[in-house]
């Protein structure tokens, strides 16, 4: 097998292992919330940029209330500990945290960020942290982002 | 540098009168709308930041949350993009076009030159790219000629349509072509020539009952936004070999951008009139 379909296999593969989460922690209404947002978001990275729109999608998360960050930071640590619980409540916005934990778990696993960055997430410093390492990962993220997020794209087309 | 002080670089573009001649200037508007919108939607974090330029302070001095200093916001980045407007810019899309007619000549087509102008406020690209990251809806924008554009599809497609309605389908097809056979008639995209006082301007659209079940659950919700300005002239050429495609076209030119040629054509945006039509054979 060459490397580059290794590394592809190894993306959809978390792209499975991601939705799976993603399905059991959502009800129905934030299901169809994250299949139009994993729908148009891919194309919307590719045209406005990676960094702009993760800040546009953490934005719509609704993670200026405080409840809100603590339960998605509790859920995204877990997940990451491969024993994920918690749910994402029924608000317009769970789509948004849906589709931002996708994200945050591929980068996390393919060990691109670092876990003190995700702790750090409900704070100002962080966040003023998330858009300099962004920023500086740019190129890497870009390059390895695109064929998980379709994964995760074509699974929720097929699945919800 | 540290990257946030060169997004805190951009905002100065927004809040300084005098830089706004090198806004029109130097800046790509994709790119200035897409890096803006970074500080856009991490206010918070970009308020809280020690070294304050001016354009952040004023949005920690107001004294409301967070929401409505992020409405304020995108007014102000709406009404600043509204002053673009770059003369030069719209002398080089109208050169373009002269050169893209001259070498269509040189391959013997028959070209018909059109202009148009805006009567109302212009919509065309909605669910596009330009600006959708604040304000959720876009232009159809042409990064490299840094000048919103009708795409020469979009012009085609209403074209065809109304012949299709006028003159029935079978005739459509002997013009635009089916899966079987190509057409013969070609367009370019449509870009701006002249501009009376702006390109964009900025609007509102404030829905109350969308997706309401009642008066109870009624909520009136402004969405801001970008429009393309009216007394805009766009230019475009339609170019073809086969004489006999002309005629008809250009019977149906005037009436369908009459009737609208963009978004939201039923509540009377996106109305031109046709000001100029030249056949060069």
């Amino acid at each position: 097998m060459t490397y580059e379909s290794n590394v592809h296999n190894k993306d959809y593969k978390l792209a499975l292992d991601a939705f799976k989460i993603i399905l059991q922690a959502s009800n129905e209404k934030t299901k169809e919330g994250f299949r139009s947002r994993a729908r148009d978001l891919v194309e919307e990275i590719y045209t406005s940029g990676f960094v702009p729109t993760f800040f546009y999608i953490f934005s719509k998360a609704g993670l200026e209330d405080k409840n809100k960050m603590d339960s998605f930071i509790t859920f995204l640590s877990s997940a990451l500990r491969d024993s994920p619980n918690g749910k994402l409540e029924e608000k317009e916005d769970a789509s948004y945290r849906a589709y931002l934990f996708i994200i945050l778990f591929y980068l996390s696993k393919e060990e691109i960020i670092n876990n003190t960055i995700l702790d750090n997430l409900n704070n100002v410093d962080g966040q003023l942290g998330l858009i300099n390492e962004f920023y500086a990962k740019a190129p890497i993220i870009s390059a390895r982002l695109r064929t998980y997020l379709i994964a995760i794209k074509r699974l929720a087309e097929a699945l919800i | 540098m540290q990257i946030n002080q060169y997004l805190i670089k951009i905002l100065e573009f927004l809040d300084n009168e005098e830089n706004k001649v090198s806004l029109n200037k130097n800046i790509n508007l994709f790119s200035f709308l897409s890096t803006t919108s970074i500080i856009f939607n991490m206010l918070n974090v970009f308020m809280s930041e020690n070294s304050y330029n001016s354009f952040l302070e004023k949005y920690s001095i107001i004294d409301c949350d967070i929401k409505h200093k992020k409405a304020l916001m995108k007014r102000k980045i709406a009404e600043s993009i509204s002053k673009y407007l770059d003369k030069e810019l719209l002398k080089q899309a109208n050169a373009y076009t002269d050169n893209l007619k001259s070498m269509l000549k040189k391959l013997h087509y028959t070209i018909i030159d059109v202009k148009i102008i805006t009567r109302t406020k212009m919509l065309v690209g909605v669910s596009t790219s330009l600006g959708k990251l604040v304000f959720e809806s876009g232009i159809s924008f042409d990064p490299y000629m840094n000048l919103p554009y009708i795409p020469a599809s979009e012009i085609k497609g209403i074209i065809r349509s109304y012949i299709e309605d006028k003159l029935g389908e079978q005739e459509a097809k002997e013009i635009f072509g089916d899966t079987e056979r190509e057409g013969s008639i070609n367009f370019t995209d449509a870009y701006p020539v002249r501009a009376e006082n702006f390109v964009f301007v900025p609007d509102v659209i404030t829905p109350h009952y969308s997706k309401k079940k009642s008066e109870a659950d009624a909520e009136p919700t402004p969405i801001i936004h970008l429009t393309i300005a009216p007394k805009v002239t766009f230019r475009f050429l339609i170019y073809y070999k086969r004489e006999d495609v002309g005629k008809p076209v250009c019977d149906t030119l005037p009436i369908v951008v009459i009737k609208g040629l963009g978004a939201r054509s039923s509540v009377g945006y996106s109305l031109f009139e046709l000001t100029g039509l030249e056949v060069v054979r």
